[in-house]
């Protein structure tokens, strides 16, 4: 009972919910999930959920980060143009996640050690990586060897997806950082900045870190876009950066920090995605499909709110019980 | 505790996943043969009626891609009304190419017959062309030209359209006289080929000098602007080579220079027409680019879904990689001048395009919205033709 009680209270529970809900009535229209269906599912979001992971981990620590959409584009442009020059995938794949850890550096760099809002930095540097990205690529296209797409497709071990490895990667990395005392000065940094720094808790080095870790994700999302498309284009992640930051706050994310996890992001991640399919399974009429969408994303960030939320939940069943008084 | 849970969780859902898949898997094996020996766009031929057709349309902001949805949607309806499509889908999205790429999956998974795409980005689609190809769904590239192997390309024919506004106003100038070109989006690929038209058009006039030459992005408010920089550092224009949506901002640059437009390209939207009709002194032409053509390329994906096959030697090398001779690149429906006249010099070489004045157009338009574009697309006979 115990258990079950504390699963409920979870913050990430009312997203696991949504999306759970959402892949069964998907099913449901379509006539039955198939194995095709969460291959395609997982690979074509692999990058979204990863994307969901960096911009939680910031937005834990009271930050934000809207570069990752910019990392993750520059990161396939380098991989194809890298490619189209001669160099092995595996290389490229490597330079090109070394430069998005880069990128996550600078942001770190800045807001952490120069103390610059992390909103206003994260802004400047969406639109410097974008533009490097257009700069290095100017028009679509380019092309990456298919053994990548064989690669990404494929099953290591035989049976757990490359695209869920690659996310397990970064979970791996992010369970052993929560292990560590850092962990809980994550929280407390989220928590109450001044509070956390009286009680000697490292900001500049946490700030710098999740920001280098938010990189990564994005970098290990650019790999995921790039073998599940195989090409390039300097536009590809713009759209991730304001998706990813719904994702987790659907995830039961605090924006005001210190509440929350990564699970939030890549349920909250996993919802987003089921969403559009629905929206195109259920067959409606185009001029109607975005404000289903939006009505349903609606709904499902206000029940997150409400679940996580204790205060507003007690007012509500309050306002409930005094109607009928 | 909770990550136990979680596991838990996790787990029961994969079992569950997997134990629903194990025997669909089997089945979509076969047709990954079949797609494989057949190189062709070639479709299942066993019925010749009943298909599901999908499209997914990569951008929907404006008027001309709203238009473009609405006329596959009507004759979506006709094919079902007929019986020949028992059912149609329709997604947007706003230039998300993930989004897309989940959009098509979606259509996959229900089980259409066809897929029409035009896609976000010329080279992004490529995972789900593939997984729908491997489950012998065919794919028909719409509007914006893309280049995949074992697809056919149903697009419009920019390079045409340009050539025809190129020839008609080396024509009014009579091969001589100071031009200033407007472009739309540098880089993009409709764009890269209207102006190499315009290149080889303006090489066989030698007595015509290109004064200036600027992209307005598409942009009335951006051509306006171009157009004001050119008139006030050239004393003499004689004619403006433009591409569309900017004819009006053109008009008003004039205007507010104080000076008469003499000869220029102008548009093909209701507003233009309805503008030109009240500047007698003006000489322009407008070519339709039709959102339409997303019609002729149902009408190709229908045919081909029956088992029918192109005729190899109308195909067109792909604008987007010429060493593959896929594409059916649709000339314009209408293409509007004072006189009308078919037989015109920019007239030759094109296949269904109708020469007609500027008051058949206002007429063609009269019910329309004021930003509407004048639209058509072949008829089921011209389509045929295409067709063994």
């Amino acid at each position: 009972m115990n258990k079950v009680k504390k699963v409920v209270t979870w913050s990430a529970f009312p997203s696991l919910l949504l999306f759970i809900v959402f892949l069964a009535i998907n099913g449901a229209i379509t006539g039955g999930l198939s194995l095709s269906f969460f291959q395609s599912f997982i690979a074509t979001n692999a990058a979204a959920i990863c994307v969901a992971i960096g911009v939680t981990a910031t937005i834990l620590v009271a930050g934000t980060d809207i570069s990752l959409g910019s990392i993750v584009s520059l990161v396939n442009v380098i991989i194809v143009t890298l490619c189209e020059k001669g160099y092995s995938v595996v290389a490229a794949a490597l330079i090109a996640l070394g430069c998005a850890v880069l990128c996550g550096m600078i942001n770190g760099f800045i807001i952490g050690v120069m103390r610059v809002n992390p909103l206003l930095t994260t802004f400047a540097t969406s639109t410097a990586f974008a533009g490097i990205a257009l700069w290095i690529l100017p028009y679509p296209g380019g092309s990456i060897d298919f053994s990548f797409a064989d690669w990404y497709s494929s099953n290591l071990f035989g049976f757990i997806p490359t695209p869920i490895v690659l996310i397990l990667i970064l979970v791996l990395i992010w369970v052993l950082v929560m292990k560590l005392p850092a962990g809980l000065h994550l929280f407390a940094l989220g928590k109450d900045v001044k509070k956390a720094y009286a009680s000697g808790v490292n900001v500049v080095a946490l700030r710098f870190f999740v920001h280098t870790f938010a990189g990564l994700a994005a970098g290990i999302a650019g790999i995921c876009i790039s073998a599940n498309t195989c090409a390039g284009s300097p536009s590809i992640g713009a759209s991730m950066s304001m998706n990813s930051i719904a994702a987790a706050v659907i995830g039961g994310v605090s924006l005001n920090g210190g509440t929350g996890n990564i699970w939030g992001g890549i349920f909250g991640a996993a919802f987003l995605s089921i969403l559009i399919s629905i929206v195109v399974s259920a067959n409606l009429s185009s001029f109607v499909q975005s404000f289903i969408q939006g009505l349903i994303l609606l709904i499902g960030v206000v029940f997150s709110i409400i679940a996580a939320d204790k205060e507003l939940k007690a007012k509500i069943t309050g306002v409930f019980k005094g109607g009928a008084k | 505790m909770k990550k136990k849970v979680l596991a838990v969780l996790l787990a029961g859902l994969m079992v569950f996943g997997l134990a629903a898949c194990s025997s669909p898997e089997k089945k979509t094996d076969e047709p990954k043969d079949d797609a494989q020996k057949t190189e062709e766009p070639a479709a299942k031929s066993d019925k010749d009626s009943g298909f599901v057709v999908g499209f997914s349309n990569g951008y929907w902001g404006n008027t001309w891609r709203a238009q473009m949805v609405e006329d596959f949607e009507n004759r979506a309806k006709e094919y079902k009304a007929d019986g020949v499509l028992s059912d149609y889908m329709v997604s947007n999205t706003n230039s998300d190419a993930t989004e897309q790429l989940n959009q098509i999956n979606a259509m996959i998974d229900a089980g259409v017959d066809a897929i029409m795409i035009d896609a976000v980005s010329p080279t992004t689609i490529k995972s789900a062309v593939e997984k729908a190809q491997k489950k012998g769904i065919l794919v028909v590239i719409a509007n914006d030209p893309a280049a995949y192997e074992g697809t056919i390309c149903v697009c419009g024919n920019n390079y045409s359209w340009q050539k025809i506004q190129a020839v008609w106003m080396a024509e009014q100038l009579n091969g001589k006289g100071d031009i200033v070109e407007i472009s739309g989006v540098s880089g993009n690929a409709a764009d890269t080929l209207r102006v190499q038209a315009n290149k080889d058009v303006l090489a066989d006039y030698p007595d015509i000098k290109i004064l200036g030459s600027a992209p307005g992005n598409w942009s009335e408010t951006d051509a306006q602007s171009v157009m004001t920089t050119f008139l006030s550092s050239y004393d003499n224009i004689d004619a403006v080579l433009a591409q569309d949506v900017m004819g009006e901002g053109i008009i008003k640059a004039y205007e507010n220079a104080g000076k008469e437009p003499k000869i220029m390209t102008g548009d093909y939207t209701k507003s233009f027409f309805t503008k030109w009709s009240t500047m007698p002194d003006l000489t322009t032409i407008g070519v339709s680019y039709a959102p339409g053509s997303a019609v002729t390329a149902l009408d190709v994906t229908v045919r081909l879904l029956q088992g029918k096959t192109v005729k190899e030697d109308l195909l067109v090398a792909n604008p987007m990689d010429e060493n593959m001779v896929n594409s059916i690149m649709l000339d314009p429906p209408y293409v509007v001048t004072k006189d009308g006249d078919q037989n015109a010099a920019w007239m030759e070489g094109l296949n269904g395009t109708k020469a007609i004045t500027l008051e058949e157009a206002v007429d063609l338009l009269k019910d329309s919205a004021d930003t509407a574009a004048l639209d058509g697309w072949l008829t089921q006979e011209e389509v045929d033709q295409f067709f063994e």
